[in-house]
């Protein structure tokens, strides 16, 4: 059969259907799943805030009405999302990239760790294993904060996963009523039950690079970890040339990749 | 089946008017009135030249800037306008440079529509070289003449062309006659010496030669100033910027060639940067043709058409990058 092709670069208007705070500088937003598409855990979209610019945004929950997603304000895009409110219109495209190989994953024991605003794949991983709980092995959890008023998805992580996972948190700055672990998240390494599992890694450049480096160090092989990668994306389906670690476009052969193949990328774990 | 004509050089601008008067648009090396070359829409055919133009052709299918729509009301309106065209007298580098670009715009898991719609709608008129230019080296690559990929295809014989034609779509008998043996024997010949006249680089293996870790790229560093000339002016550069602009109650998407030597390429949010400095975004633009591609696709993303070298302010050439990686100094 042909293949139709259509124009990839044009967004579909969808409108923002709910926005809640997570944090001082992270807003959750609903949007209308037109295409009634259930992307893959790990894959992103491509959402335009019209008259600013497109920016690449995981998805962290998704049925056939509505899509989820969680940003942090960091420059013009983000600026501008949050300055729209409910009912307005924003353009989205995809869901792209490859997304985590979950189904490899069936009887594994697995460890997430997420840094920051990391934790969206993260939480689109979570919910297939709720979903599918028991075909995995002990799952674990470990997210780190800057500070506490700085944790997103408070309600999961603090209610909702720990009834069917092994959630660790930790904070690198606490406050007075911050009673859990303080350290960057590699802090929590020693809580790691099962040094087989599979390892998904998701959060900024610094904090994986030293999440990998204790990982080996503690005999973890490099093909058990997997990291999600960020690099600058104006397309979003491979073609800008804008988001390449070496011979890979993270848009189009990740975000998601096992750390051994891109082990030896020179511009891996920069700054 | 490839058919074999000639063309008398007397009859090249009565062809050319012939075609403009059937409609087409028409598009080739123009001499200005300042005496450059320039690729561009051809109204008269006495200002066509059979020379090599400075921008080429890349513009026609992949404009420098383009609008991908309009949002307007709450509607997105795709820009979708494009006509009929030929390029006539193209290069083989700048051909050999869209084959490359359909490679990468064309082929994937997602199409450029808008490149496509440009793209198939052009038909080629390449001229094949017979000289070697200033600073080309398609010898190393593809050499001066394609084997495919073109309507027509000039070679220049003294007083005539002789035209290879993969169709008849363009053949008009009033100006083609038939070429003998000893015409295509001559067209070989020409061609020939372009091999005679151009240093063949030793570009085998390159990609297994070059290295990150080398003083070269902070010597080149300390020259480039990040203009880009060398991505604009090249023939299998691809990279573009995506950006939106409001002009009255009408936003338009944009999208605009970009180049891996402009810092704000690969730097996101936050003033984060894998490529800080000019010799990590050389690497890039040399690896992206020398390694990452050829690993990608099964071959050098260079046609050797020399214009990033006659377009670089402070003589950054990627010959000599070459030639130092195979054991050569610099
Ligand atoms: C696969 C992927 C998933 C992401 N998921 C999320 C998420 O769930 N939540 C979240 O808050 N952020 C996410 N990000 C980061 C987010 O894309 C950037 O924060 C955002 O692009 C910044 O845009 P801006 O216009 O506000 O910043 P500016 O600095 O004004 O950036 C201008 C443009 O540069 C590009 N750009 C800048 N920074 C980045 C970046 N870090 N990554 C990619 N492109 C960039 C974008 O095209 C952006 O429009 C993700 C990035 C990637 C690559
Ligand atoms: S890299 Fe330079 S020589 Fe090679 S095709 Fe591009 S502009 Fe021409
Ligand atoms: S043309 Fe030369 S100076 Fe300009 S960006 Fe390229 S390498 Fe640098
Ligand atoms: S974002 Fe354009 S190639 Fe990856």
């Amino acid at each position: 059969m042909m293949q139709v092709y259509t124009n990839e670069m044009l967004p579909k208007t969808v409108r923002i259907l709910k926005i809640c705070d997570e944090t001082p500088d992270t807003k959750t937003f609903i949007l209308e799943n037109i295409t009634k598409r259930i992307p893959k855990p790990g894959q992103f979209y491509m959402i335009s805030v019209f008259g600013v610019g497109e920016f690449p945004v995981s998805f962290g929950s998704a049925n056939e009405n509505n899509l989820l997603i969680t940003v942090k304000k960091v420059g013009q895009g983000t600026g501008a999302l949050f300055e729209l409110g409910e009912n307005d219109i924003v353009g989205l495209r995809g869901p792209y990239g490859n997304g985590f190989p979950i189904e490899e994953f069936t009887g594994k024991n697995i460890v997430l760790i997420g840094g920051g605003i990391g934790i969206p794949p993260l939480r689109s991983v979570m919910e297939y294993i709720s979903q599918h709980r028991n075909e995995f092995g002990y799952v674990q959890l470990l997210y780190g904060a800057r500070s506490p008023k700085d944790i997103v998805y408070k309600d999961k992580l603090l209610k909702d996963w720990p009834k069917i996972i092994d959630v660790k948190l930790t904070v690198d700055v606490p406050d007075e009523t911050w009673k859990g672990h303080v350290g960057v998240v590699t802090t929590l390494f020693d809580q790691i039950k099962n040094l087989d599992s599979i390892f998904l890694i998701v959060g900024p450049e610094i904090m994986m690079r030293y999440s990998v480096l204790e990982l080996k160090k503690r005999g973890v092989k490099e093909s058990q970890i997997y990291l999600s990668l960020e690099r600058k994306m104006k397309c979003g389906i491979g073609i800008c040339g804008h988001c390449n670690l070496g011979r890979f476009y993270v848009c189009k052969d990740g975000p998601v990749f096992r750390y051994d193949i891109i082990a030896n990328e020179r511009e891996l774990f920069y700054g | 089946m490839m058919k074999v004509y000639k063309i008398s050089k007397d009859k090249l601008k009565a062809y050319l008017s012939y075609l403009l008067n059937k409609g087409y648009s028409i598009y080739g090396p123009v001499k200005t009135t300042s005496g450059d070359v320039i690729f561009s829409k051809i109204e008269d055919p006495e200002h066509f030249v059979d020379e090599k133009s400075t921008n080429g052709p890349k513009s026609v299918v992949f404009p420098e800037r383009e609008i991908i729509f309009r949002y307007r009301e709450g509607k997105i309106i795709e820009e979708k306008s494009d006509e009929r065209r030929i390029l006539f007298g193209t290069r083989t580098c700048e051909i050999e440079g869209f084959r490359m670009l359909d490679d990468v715009l064309l082929k994937g898991k997602y199409k450029d529509i808008s490149y496509e719609r440009k793209r198939s709608n052009s038909i080629i008129v390449n001229f094949a070289c017979t000289k070697a230019c200033k600073y080309g080296f398609c010898t190393t690559f593809q050499g001066p003449k394609l084997k495919n990929g073109f309507s027509l295809q000039f070679i220049d014989i003294g007083d005539d062309y002789l035209v290879e034609a993969m169709n008849e779509e363009l053949i008009v008998p009033e100006y083609f006659t038939e070429a003998s043996e000893e015409d295509i024997k001559k067209a070989e010949e020409n061609i020939n010496n372009v091999y005679k006249e151009m240093e063949q680089l030793p570009i085998k293996d390159i990609e297994k030669k070059i290295k990150f870790n080398d003083e070269i790229w902070n010597k080149l560093g300390n020259y480039c100033i990040n203009c880009g000339a060398c991505n604009y002016s090249c023939p299998t550069c691809f990279c573009f910027d995506v950006y939106d602009v409001k002009i009255g109650n009408e936003i338009l998407r944009i999208r605009e060639w970009d180049s891996c030597l402009l810092e704000g390429f690969s730097r996101l949010a936050g003033f984060n940067n894998p490529r800080k400095d000019n010799a990590s975004r050389l690497i890039q633009r040399f690896y992206h043709k020398l390694v990452y591609h050829k690993l990608n696709y099964g071959y050098y993303l260079c046609t050797g058409c020399g214009r990033c070298i006659e377009q670089c302010p402070v003589n950054i050439d990627i010959r000599d990058v070459i030639k130092y990686f195979s054991g050569g100094e610099l």
